[in-house]
């Protein structure tokens, strides 16, 4: 008798135990507890990835955590409310990875309405972009940094955040041999998409590549925390601003927006999934006035 | 000893018990007769000293009236040739225990109504004068064995069991089934009051504020009955007295021997009439729900959010020598739940009424069915067991509610349960310290043995000037106390100062020429 082979994820959901690890989010006897509300919650992602199932269960168990200790009782539709979560949050140390975002897919997989609540919660706004004077800032202070491969990380950070777009995840497996053409334009191939890269960073790419043509371009390929490591270095720099990677993301995504490039390209360049993603950007976007002074032959260059 | 002969004769005459006293006896005496040579001023202020050599025998009365300087002796009229003899001492202190007690009253309070006053007065004038200002107060009530005996006398040559024999026919018998049993589990574990053949004596101590400081340490009030007389009576008794000496009323401090009615009828409710705030523990069988009331859940006698969740009703309290990581698991469960607690707004209506806010509309919660709720910080706790339907008029369709003084009469100002109660709880401690005093072996000692009187006058008397005594003695205590810094100074560290240092320094501030020899200035 041959039996199928379980999915990774159906897999990891049914082997799940919260209370396994040195830093285990619950105790044994608060599993015994949560483990029939976290099979069942977690069952609708049996079709998701093994990485998503990861990045939804610790959050999952640790809001149970917070439920059993107020005594509310274990139900999905219960702990899943949206106000629920926020509370559950409000209480999560500063620092700690986002349960937000894992805690909404959970919600909107089981059919929650995790948007327009009755209580009223919106989306988190969009960072403010950096200005021009402010990149120029962050690229200097990343040229007066002490060693040579950290001058070449923060610069490489800058350019993957603000000149491609990307951040986070996205960075990871970005080398020198991501940049490549599509005609005339040269883009840079990551793990989740193949983003433009504006023309203002183009100098500096191939500089880059050049002083590290192997590995990652952020360097410290064994560190998990490379891009917390590169924000520290400008931190407390008199006239440079806070390094943000999701600033650096937010001045990718208006720029393009400002120049006036398709909805399609941007879409597919930014990696975001829908329309409603982009508004929050909206509110740092230039006026149509503005726009059509900005629509000069150069920068139609880029969104073509 | 710490009293000296003034100070008790001051006390003696502020407090008028000698007009009392003397008028009672000029009503149950024959006619007049032979002056006293013993009067009963100087009777009483004798009883007011001994206490201090720790023995309240009436024998000590004439030892420490010959014992007294000539001047005081004269001052108080004992300096006949000879000394007051111990004949007359007990002729007189049965004659004015006698006086003390009113014939053919029906019932005991009638009988010792002037006895009462009299206590009342010598507690009240003995006490610090600040503290006749203090209007909180804790009430208790402790044992006082007499020196009588009830015992059933075997005959010898019969060889069976014969009559009882009651030496104090005014004492009564409290045996261990008198306490109320508890269902609680941990009710097995309470220490039952030992059985008791006497008197049980009730005070009033003074206590500070919640949060504020310290106040002189006394007792303004007593009773002292039988011990089987009802409990609650004399503590009303004693807090009423305070608050017409005090001219108001604070908090209240009791025991849950005081709180045996789940509508506060018997001592809370009477309490709040007189303007008090009650401070209390409650029984077992109060403690969880007790039904509804506009829709709120009264638990722990305090008016509840509907939106509570089940699990969170009833939290059994730990004993009160629990260990202390079990009464702050406790507290912390109470914290928990107080965040669905209705929020008292405002003091109490002279009518005994109090109004509640809802907690969505006091900003503890996030509940859909109180829109300004919507608008409180992200992360606010949501009522997620929110009723999905509302009685009308009830707690969820208003901001407000007033409860009347019979529907939440066990609610306190402090959560019951909570860090704040146990604070404000822990005040109480005071009357068992005052009580401590009484019968510290080292100071009044009194206690069976040390007290050889029967009768509950005669032995009430005694207790009455010795309740006195400490009066005065923590009195003396607190101005000592007060008089100089409240912190002691620390005494200087270091190297002690040379004195040939400061004659040299002597030498060069003098006005002469530095150059003379020293002490020439």
């Amino acid at each position: 008798m041959v039996s199928s082979p379980q999915a990774p994820a159906v897999k990891l959901i049914n082997t799940y135990n919260g209370s396994h690890g040195k830093l285990g989010p619950c105790t044994e006897e608060q599993w015994r507890r949560i483990e029939p509300l976290f099979r069942s919650a977690m069952a609708p992602l049996s079709t998701a990835s093994e990485k998503v199932v990861r990045q939804v269960a610790t959050p999952l168990v640790r809001l149970s955590v917070f439920a059993l200790e107020r005594h509310i009782e274990l139900d999905v539709g219960l702990i899943l409310q949206q106000s629920f979560i926020e509370a559950f949050l409000a209480t999560v140390q500063v620092g700690a990875p986002d349960a937000r975002g894992a805690l909404r897919k959970l919600a909107a997989a089981h059919g929650l309405d995790v948007v327009d609540s009755p209580l009223g919660y919106t989306k988190r706004g969009a960072q403010e972009p950096y200005t021009d004077d402010e990149i120029d800032a962050l690229l200097f202070c990343g040229s007066s940094l002490s060693t040579v491969e950290r001058q070449i990380s923060f610069n490489a950070l800058v350019l993957l955040g603000a000149g491609a777009g990307l951040a986070r995840n996205a960075l990871r497996d970005v080398s020198a041999d991501s940049f490549h053409r599509h005609g005339e334009q040269l883009f840079v191939q990551s793990a989740e998409r193949c983003s433009l890269l504006l023309p203002r960073f183009l100098g500096l790419s191939a500089e880059l590549s050049l002083a590290r043509p192997a590995g990652w371009l952020l360097g410290g390929h064994n560190s998990r925390n490379i891009t917390d490591r590169i924000v520290s270095w400008s931190v407390g720099k008199a006239g440079i601003p806070v390094l943000q990677p999701d600033r650096l993301r937010s001045t990718y995504i208006t720029t393009l927006m400002n120049s006036g490039a398709s909805l399609a390209d941007i879409l597919s360049w930014t990696g975001v999934g829908d329309l409603s993603s982009l508004s929050p950007y909206l509110a740092y976007t230039t006026s149509s006035v503005e726009a059509c002074d900005r629509l000069n032959p150069g920068l139609v260059e880029v969104a073509q | 000893m710490t009293i000296t002969v003034t100070q008790a004769e001051k006390v003696i005459d502020e407090s008028g018990i000698v007009a009392m006293i003397e008028e009672r006896i000029a009503k149950i005496a024959g006619g007049p007769g032979r002056p006293r040579q013993l009067s009963v001023r100087t009777l009483c202020v004798a009883l007011l000293l001994i206490p201090q050599g720790g023995r309240s025998h009436l024998i000590r009365v004439p030892e420490v009236l010959n014992a007294l300087p000539k001047n005081d002796q004269i001052r108080l009229g004992c300096d006949r040739p000879g000394g007051i003899t111990y004949r007359q001492v007990t002729r007189l202190y049965a004659l004015m225990t006698n006086a003390l007690e009113i014939g053919g009253a029906r019932s005991v309070d009638d009988r010792l109504s002037v006895f009462d006053e009299l206590c009342d007065r010598l507690a009240w004038y003995s006490a610090h004068k600040e503290a006749r200002t203090v209007p909180s107060i804790s009430v208790d009530a402790t044992d006082i064995a007499t020196w009588g005996t009830k015992r059933r006398r075997k005959s010898k040559k019969m060889k069976v069991a014969g009559r009882v024999v009651n030496t104090d026919p005014d004492a009564f018998f409290r045996g261990a089934k008198t306490v109320k049993k508890d269902t609680t589990s941990n009710a097995r574990k309470m220490p039952k009051k030992p059985p008791l053949f006497g008197y049980e004596m009730t005070t009033a101590t003074t206590i500070r504020e919640f949060g504020g400081g310290p106040v002189p340490f006394a007792s303004t009030s007593m009773r002292f009955r039988p011990v089987t007389k009802d409990t609650k009576a004399m503590g009303l008794a004693v807090v009423h007295s305070h608050a017409l000496g005090v001219g108001r009323l604070g908090d209240v401090i009791f025991d849950r021997g005081y709180n045996h009615s789940n509508d506060g009828s018997d001592f809370i409710l009477p309490i709040r009439a007189l303007g008090g705030e009650p401070v209390f523990q409650l029984q077992s069988d109060q403690i969880g729900t007790s039904g509804t009331q506009h829709g709120a859940i009264i638990i722990d006698g305090h008016p509840f959010s509907p939106s509570t969740p089940k699990d969170l009703w009833v939290i059994p309290q730990p004993e009160i020598k629990s260990d202390i990581a079990e009464i702050v698991k406790y507290q912390e469960l109470i914290a928990e739940r107080a965040r669905y607690a209705m929020v008292p707004h405002g003091s109490r209506k002279d009518s005994g009424a109090q109004i509640y806010q809802c907690p969505a509309s006091a900003g503890k919660l996030i509940c859909p069915l109180v829109a300004s709720s919507a608008a409180l910080p992200v992360g606010t706790m949501p009522a997620v067991y929110a009723p999905k339907t509302v009685i009308p008029g009830g707690v969820c369709t208003k901001k407000f509610k007033t409860f009347q003084f019979d529907q939440v009469p066990l609610a306190q100002r402090e959560l019951f349960g909570s860090y704040e109660w146990y604070q404000s709880m822990n005040r109480r401690n005071a009357v068992e310290g005052f009580y401590g005093n009484v019968k510290d072996h080292a100071r009044e000692n009194f206690r069976r043995g040390s007290v050889r009187v029967r009768g509950l006058v005669k032995t009430g008397l005694l207790a009455a000037f010795n309740v006195a005594s400490v009066n005065l003695r923590l009195a003396a205590k607190w101005a000592t106390q007060r008089g100089k810094s409240h912190m002691p100074a620390r005494p200087k560290m270091g190297r002690p100062r040379k004195t040939g240092v400061s004659k040299y320094v002597e030498v060069f501030a003098r006005s002469s020429s530095s150059n003379d020899p020293p002490g020439l200035a």
